[in-house]
């Protein structure tokens, strides 16, 4: 699996070889394996699909690891999709972001990446916008949606407020800096901001608050 | 700017007062922070990046970024009053001091706002990668107990232990470790800091039925506690607690409210001076070394 990674391109100092001890897989943020591979491997440390290729036994699953172990991202995933919920039921309500009824499904059922709706509930602080599309669910992988385009849905010149909304998302750092973002044209000819963020989507984004952080050396 | 902050922490203090509350509240722009209701939370904003310059801090609800909750001129060891805020998803949004509210903001963080539910919103570490955290706040102690955390935002010790008399607080806090509220006797009692390159010490006076959070920073000669008052007494809200409203809606001030309005500001305010410095927690109580 290294070899194939690194003949892609993959850099040889980012990929670790797990053996059958699994030495070294709280070292990785993302594994890939045959699924016939080791189940105690996903049910221990990578219980989240991110993509999968193939089929049978020759599929090949990739998996985001769980630091704190599956139980433990299990939970905060659950408490995510809540958040994501509420979240979106939220933007719904914003005046200044406009959704079309199917793209309101997967936002109702917390479908969207939250670095998506924060990125887009913060550029409507600044931009009237109308979501055209969610998209790029990973392949074979029930995974939210990363992407999304927006058009300009305000006065004045569409082309220099998707620029100034290009301009803002890619000021952003960390969580909120997304993968690529770019203004496109679609087939349609319409000029629009598309926003794509990597995956996984990190959990607990929505819902950062600290009661106590005992991750962190407390005692 | 620093009118606004002042004019809001005095409504914030009238607020402890009890009728005038719903005066101030309502002479409040902030539509968030409109007229007290149960439901609502309560967030404060506490600046304790000594590296980092004053800001303005804007708060937008998901469901409505046209009314942000906006602090102005934001400065290192700043706490807000707590504002009351409509319980939902917010974006935590920072510019820079005076710039324009249609300027880009940077996005720092986004959390819920649950009802009746204080928050602290902390604004820590180096700059640039200044990090924000928002920490729940408790309003009410045990009976006749103090309530204490500690929040270690010293950039300069890799980590530190902190103690209250004979009681650990928080042991080799790592820069942004929060730990649980402990409880601990009221009277006065030395505040130990330990670390490998500094250590401080101070006798810290704490009234029964409190709640505090210490906050470990560093100071010009040493470190340094902020002693933060989180809660006095039982109460609905938090000390402090109060629609401020004029972090209310950008933009906004105090020369939009009318007369009758102003006039019956100033006349809370008139009462609430005269017990200012009786009940006004004192923000910082910074430890020299």
């Amino acid at each position: 699996m290294c070899a194939a990674l690194h003949a892609q391109g993959v850099s040889a100092s980012r990929l670790v070889a797990l053996g059958p001890t699994l030495t070294g897989v709280l070292r990785t943020n993302v594994i890939a394996a045959l699924s016939s591979a080791d189940q105690a491997l996903v049910e221990r440390y990578a219980p989240a699909l991110i993509a999968s290729f193939g089929s049978g036994g020759s599929r090949i699953e990739v998996r985001a690891v769980a630091q704190g172990g599956a139980a433990a991202y299990l939970s905060a995933e659950r408490a995510d999709l809540a958040a994501r919920k509420s979240a979106a039921a939220q933007l719904l309500r914003n005046p200044r972001i406009k959704f079309s009824a199917a793209d309101a499904v997967p936002l109702r059922s917390g479908d969207v990446d939250s670095r998506l709706l924060a990125t887009l509930a913060a550029l409507s602080t600044q931009f009237a916008l109308r979501v055209t599309a969610f998209g790029d669910s990973s392949p074979g992988a029930p995974l939210l949606y990363r992407q999304v385009t927006v058009a300009n849905d305000g006065k004045g010149s569409g082309t220099a407020t998707l620029a100034a909304a290009l301009a803002m998302v890619n000021a952003q750092e960390g969580p909120y800096l997304p993968a690529h973002a770019a203004i496109v044209r679609l087939g349609s000819g319409q000029t629009v901001l598309l926003i794509r963020f990597a995956a996984p989507n990190p959990l607990g984004l929505l819902t950062t608050v600290l009661t106590a952080d005992v991750r962190k050396g407390v005692t | 700017m620093k009118l606004l902050q002042h004019l809001a922490r005095l409504a914030a203090l009238s607020m402890l007062i009890g009728s005038s509350a719903a005066v101030i509240t309502a002479a409040a722009p902030a539509a968030s922070a409109a007229p007290l209701a149960t439901q609502d939370g309560w967030v404060r904003i506490a600046h304790l990046s000594p590296e980092a310059p004053a800001m303005d801090i804007y708060l937008y609800p998901f469901g409505d970024p046209a009314h942000p909750t906006v602090l102005k001129d934001v400065a290192y060891s700043d706490v807000s009053a707590y504002m009351a805020l409509a319980p939902g998803e917010y974006t935590v949004a920072m510019r820079g001091f005076g710039a324009s509210s249609t300027s880009h903001p940077a996005l720092v963080s986004s959390f819920m706002v649950d009802a009746s539910t204080p928050y602290t919103v902390a604004a820590l570490g180096h700059d640039p990668g200044l990090r924000v955290e928002v920490l729940q706040d408790q309003t009410t102690a045990p009976r006749a107990k103090v309530l204490v955390r500690v929040v270690q935002a010293s950039l300069k010790q890799d980590s530190v232990t902190v103690s209250h008399g004979s009681l650990v607080l928080g042991n080799q806090l790592t820069f942004g470790s929060v730990t649980p509220y402990t409880a601990v006797s009221p009277g006065t009692a030395t505040v130990k800091i330990t670390a490998s390159r500094a250590d401080s010490t101070v006798p810290l006076g704490l009234t029964m039925d409190t709640v505090h959070t210490f906050v470990v920073l560093d100071g010009p000669s040493g470190l340094t506690v902020d002693n933060l008052t989180d809660a006095v007494g039982s109460q609905a809200m938090p000390a402090g607690g109060a629609a401020t409203g004029f972090g209310g809606t950008a933009g906004q001030s105090p020369a939009n409210l009318a007369p009758w309005q102003l006039l019956l500001l100033a006349a809370s305010l008139l009462i609430g001076a005269g017990i200012l410095g009786l009940i006004w927690p004192r923000r910082r109580a910074v430890i020299p070394r």
